[in-house]
C-alpha cells in the first residue's frame, strides 16, 4: 500500500507504508481506519494541515533514510537523552534556522520522536558554550529583563563566574 | 520564525539537554520565558530548612528534607521534575552523611539519567560525608550466604550512580585538609584522621583545593568519574576499586575526561602496560608522573604501543614501578629524573616485560633503574638513553651483578655524573625464569670467572659514590684516585679470603664522609675479616646498620667524627 502526504499547501508526496510510518500520528491513524499491508494495489491520503510543502519533503527525505532504522524505544527516555545524534542526521539538519524550527515543529506535529530528538539537540548544541548575550544575539531573542532585575540576577549569580 | 516561536514543550526538550548548573544559570539569563521554563524542572532539596541563594535562580522549588521526612510526599514532588540539587549541610546531630538523602532522592526519580547533582554546603557537611564508609561499599561479595545483602548493595549501588556531580560551596572545600596530616598534626584533631578519600566516581568540581588526597571510587554505571578544577595542583592517587569489572580502562577515561588546566603532579596511577601516555597530554602544566604499570595480558596493547609520538612537554619527572612497562615513541624535552623500578617474571619471557624504545628525553639529570629478573633491562635502556649519557649527574642502579658487566662501558659513558649507586639487588633463584637451559639462564644473571671485572673509569669527577652489596674491591681499585668524592658509602661482602681497605688522602683527598658496613652470609662459619686501614684527618666515618669491629680498623689519623647510624 502506498501513501500520499498531502501538505498544508497541497502538495502531494507518495511514500511507501513503512516510511509513512515513522510518524507516529500517521501510524495510529492509519491503524484506527483498520489499513493493513497487505493491500497493495491500494492508496491512502493523508493531511497534514500544519506542515508545509517544502518542509514535509525534508521530513519524508529523513523517514525514507531510516525507514529501516531500530530506534530506542520511545519510553525509554534515559536512551533517547545520552545518544548522540548521529552524523547523517547531523548533516541533514545543517539547515538555515527557520527550516530547522519548522523541521522539529514538523516532527513534534507528525510525532517523529528520533526527529524531535535530533533537532532538539542540534539546537542545543548551537547554543553551547554562548554567553547570554551571544545566545540572545544568535537566535534573535530580546531581552526582557529590566536592568534593574538584570543587575539583581548578575549579582545572585557572580559565585558563578569564579569557577 | 526564532527560537521563541517554538512552543513551550518543544523549548523543554532543548533546555532539558543542558546538565551542567552553569549553562542552566546562563540561559536562565537570556530572557524570562527561558528562566520560567528552567524553573519549571529545577528542583532543590536541601537538609536546612532554608534554600541556599546560589540557585534561587534556576530552581521552582525548594524540598527540605530531614530524617524524618514522609518518602511518599518526596515522591509526588519529586515525580513533577527532571534536574535534581541536593544540598547538604550536615545540620542534624546524628546525621550519616549525605548517601542516604541522595539515595532517597534517586529511588523517587522517574528517570535514571535526570541529574541529580550533590552540593555540599559547609565543611562539616563535607567531612561527615568522608567519613562515612557505607557498609554497601566494598564490591558485591559473590558468597551464597550474603546474597541478600549482595542485592541490598547492589540497589545501593544502582541508586548512587544516579549523582551525576558533587559540588563544594562556601567552606565545604576544606574538609579535602582532614586528609592532609600536616593539617592534623595542628589542629590536633585526630578523630578526623582519613588516609584516602572514598566515594562513587563522577563529576567533582573542585574550586580552591590544590591538593587531592587519594581518590578510590567505584566506577559509575551512568557518569564518567572526572575532576573539573582550575586550582588542583597534586592528585594523590586515583584507583578504580572494582572488582566485577576491568579497573584500568575508567582511569584512562578519567584523565581523557578531566579539566584541570593547572595539574603539576599525579602519583600513585595505575595503567596498563602498553597504554600510551598521550593520555596525560592534555595536561600542559604537568612535570611529575609517578605510576604503576600492570602487565595485563594483553600482548596486542604491548606490542602496539602508539605508532605517533607522544609529546609531554613540561614532564621534568617520570617513575614507573611495576612488573611490566612499555614506553615507546615518547618526546619528553623537559624530563630531568627517569625512575623504572621493574618486576620481571619467572613466566614470562624479557621482551615480553619491558619495551623502550624511541624516548627522547634530551635534558635527563637523573636516572634512577631497578631491574628484577631481567639481565638485559639495564643494557637495553642505557643503550637508548646513550645519546644523553653525558649529561646525567645522578644515577642509582640496582640489577643482577652480570648486568652491570654488560653494561659496564654504556656507565661509563656518563662522564657528567657526580653521584653515583650501583647495587645488586638480592635475587633469588625462584625469580630467574624457567628454562630448559638452566646454566644458560643463570650465565645471565651471574658473573663468571670469565667475565672482565666492573672498572668504573668516572673516578675523578664523581662526588658522591654508593657501593651496595657490590663488587667493591673492583671499584675502589688500587691507585685510582677519587679526587672529588666527597661521601663513600659501602656495603662490604664477608668473603672466605682477608679483605683489606686503605683510605688516604692520596686516593680521596676530598673525603668527608666514610659510610661503612658489612653482610657476612657465612656468620656461623667465618668472623669479619675485613680489615680498615684509616689515614684522613678530615673525614667522618659512619657505621651503619653492621659495624665493623673495632679491633678491624686501624686509624693511621683519627677521623674527625666517628660515628654509629643504626638504619633498622
Amino acid at each position: 500500500m502506498s501513501i500520499s502526504i498531502i501538505s498544508s499547501d497541497g502538495e502531494p508526496f507518495k511514500v511507501e507504508r513503512k516510511v509513512a510510518e515513522r510518524s507516529v500520528l500517521i501510524k495510529n491513524m492509519l491503524g484506527d481506519l483498520g489499513n493493513d499491508d497487505d493491500d497493495d494495489d491500494e492508496s491512502f491520503e493523508v493531511p497534514i494541515p500544519n506542515v508545509r510543502g517544502s518542509v514535509l519533503q525534508k521530513i519524508l527525505e529523513w523517514c525514507e533514510h531510516h525507514k529501516d532504522t531500530a530506534f530506542p524505544d520511545d519510553e525509554d527516555d534515559d536512551s533517547r537523552k545520552s545518544a548522540p545524534v548521529e552524523e547523517w542526521d547531523r548533516e541533514f539538519l545543517r539547515v538555515d534556522q527557520e527550516m530547522l524550527y519548522e523541521i522539529i515543529l514538523g516532527a513534534n506535529y507528525l510525532n517523529i520522536r528520533p526527529l524531535l530528538d535530533a533537532g532538539c539537540k542540534v539546537v542545543a548544541e548551537m547554543i553551547r558554550g554562548k554567553t547570554p548575550e551571544e545566545i540572545r544575539r544568535t537566535f534573535n531573542i530580546v531581552n526582557d529583563f529590566s536592568p534593574e532585575e538584570e543587575a539583581a540576577i548578575k549579582r545572585e549569580n557572580e559565585w558563578a563566574e569564579d569557577r | 520564525m526564532n527560537l521563541l516561536s517554538l512552543p513551550d514543550e518543544v523549548l523543554l526538550l532543548i533546555l532539558t539537554k543542558f546538565e551542567d548548573v552553569y549553562e542552566l544559570i546562563d540561559l536562565s539569563r537570556v530572557c524570562k520565558q527561558f528562566q520560567a521554563l528552567i524553573k519549571s524542572f529545577v528542583l532543590v532539596l536541601g537538609d536546612a530548612e532554608e534554600q541556599s541563594e546560589y540557585f534561587k535562580g534556576i530552581s521552582g522549588r525548594y524540598l527540605h528534607m530531614d530524617q524524618s521526612s514522609d518518602r511518599s510526599e518526596i515522591e509526588s514532588v519529586v515525580h513533577r521534575f527532571q534536574l535534581f540539587i541536593f544540598e547538604y549541610s550536615g545540620l542534624s546531630p546524628d546525621s550519616t552523611g549525605s548517601y542516604p538523602y541522595l539515595y532517597t532522592i534517586a529511588s523517587c526519580k522517574l528517570r535514571p539519567l535526570s541529574p541529580l547533582i550533590e552540593v555540599f554546603m559547609t565543611r562539616k557537611g563535607a567531612s561527615r560525608s568522608f567519613q562515612q564508609k557505607s557498609r554497601y561499599w566494598l564490591d558485591y561479595e559473590p558468597v551464597e550466604e550474603n546474597r541478600a545483602s549482595n542485592t541490598e548493595a547492589m540497589k545501593f549501588h544502582a541508586m548512587l550512580s544516579q549523582v551525576s556531580k558533587t559540588m563544594f560551596l562556601n567552606d565545604a572545600e576544606d574538609a579535602l585538609k582532614t586528609f592532609n596530616h600536616e593539617d592534623l598534626s595542628l589542629s590536633g584533631d585526630s578523630s578526623m584522621v582519613e588516609k584516602d578519600l572514598i566515594r562513587f566516581g563522577h563529576e567533582y568540581e573542585f574550586r580552591r583545593a590544590v591538593e587531592i588526597p587519594q581518590f578510590w571510587f567505584t566506577k559509575s554505571n551512568l557518569h564518567p568519574c572526572r575532576f573539573v578544577s582550575k586550582s588542583v595542583k597534586i592528585l594523590r592517587g586515583i584507583t578504580n576499586t572494582s572488582m566485577t569489572s576491568n579497573r584500568i580502562p575508567p582511569l584512562v577515561d578519567f584523565f581523557q575526561g578531566s579539566y584541570l588546566p593547572n595539574l603539576e603532579q599525579v602519583f600513585g596511577v595505575a595503567i596498563e602496560s602498553g597504554i600510551p601516555l598521550s593520555m596525560f597530554d592534555r595536561y600542559p602544566m604537568l612535570r611529575s608522573l609517578s605510576l604503576e604499570s600492570a602487565y595485563t595480558g594483553d600482548d596486542e596493547l604491548f606490542w602496539n604501543a602508539s605508532k605517533s609520538v607522544t609529546r609531554l612537554n613540561s614532564l621534568q619527572e617520570l617513575t614507573i614501578v611495576g612488573n611490566s612497562a612499555c614506553l615507546c615513541d615518547l618526546y619528553l624535552p623537559s624530563l630531568q629524573l627517569l625512575s623504572l623500578s621493574i618486576y620481571g617474571s619467572r613466566e614470562r619471557e624479557e621482551e615480553n616485560t619491558l619495551r623502550f624504545e624511541r624516548l627522547r628525553a634530551p635534558s635527563l639529570k637523573q636516572l634512577a633503574f631497578e631491574f628484577t629478573s631481567l639481565p638485559n633491562a639495564l643494557f637495553n635502556v642505557l643503550d637508548e638513553l646513550s645519546p644523553v649519557l653525558d649529561g646525567v649527574e645522578m644515577c642509582s642502579l640496582t640489577t643482577n651483578s652480570k648486568s652491570f658487566i654488560k653494561s659496564n662501558e654504556l656507565i661509563n659513558q656518563m662522564v657528567g655524573l657526580k653521584q653515583l649507586s650501583m647495587s645488586y639487588n638480592n635475587i633469588d633463584v625462584n625469580d630467574i625464569p624457567q628454562s630448559h637451559d638452566t646454566l644458560a639462564t643463570e650465565s645471565l644473571y651471574s658473573i663468571s670467572p670469565e667475565d672482565p671485572p666492573f672498572s668504573l673509569h668516572l673516578s675523578s669527577t664523581i662526588e658522591d659514590l654508593t657501593l651496595g652489596r657490590f663488587d667493591t674491591q673492583s671499584v675502589l681499585t688500587v691507585g685510582s684516585q677519587f679526587k672529588q668524592l666527597k661521601r663513600l658509602s659501602i656495603t662490604l661482602k664477608i668473603r672466605v679470603e682477608r679483605q683489606d681497605y686503605t683510605f688516604d688522602h692520596t686516593h680521596f683527598p676530598s673525603l668527608q664522609v666514610l659510610e661503612i658496613d658489612y653482610v657476612n652470609l657465612y656468620s656461623h662459619l667465618q668472623n669479619c675479616n675485613i680489615f680498615v686501614k684509616i689515614d684522613l684527618k678530615d673525614v667522618e666515618l659512619v657505621f651503619t646498620k653492621q659495624p665493623l669491629p673495632m679491633s678491624n680498623v686501624d686509624f693511621v689519623q683519627l677521623p674527625k667524627h666517628i660515628g654509629v647510624h643504626l638504619m633498622e
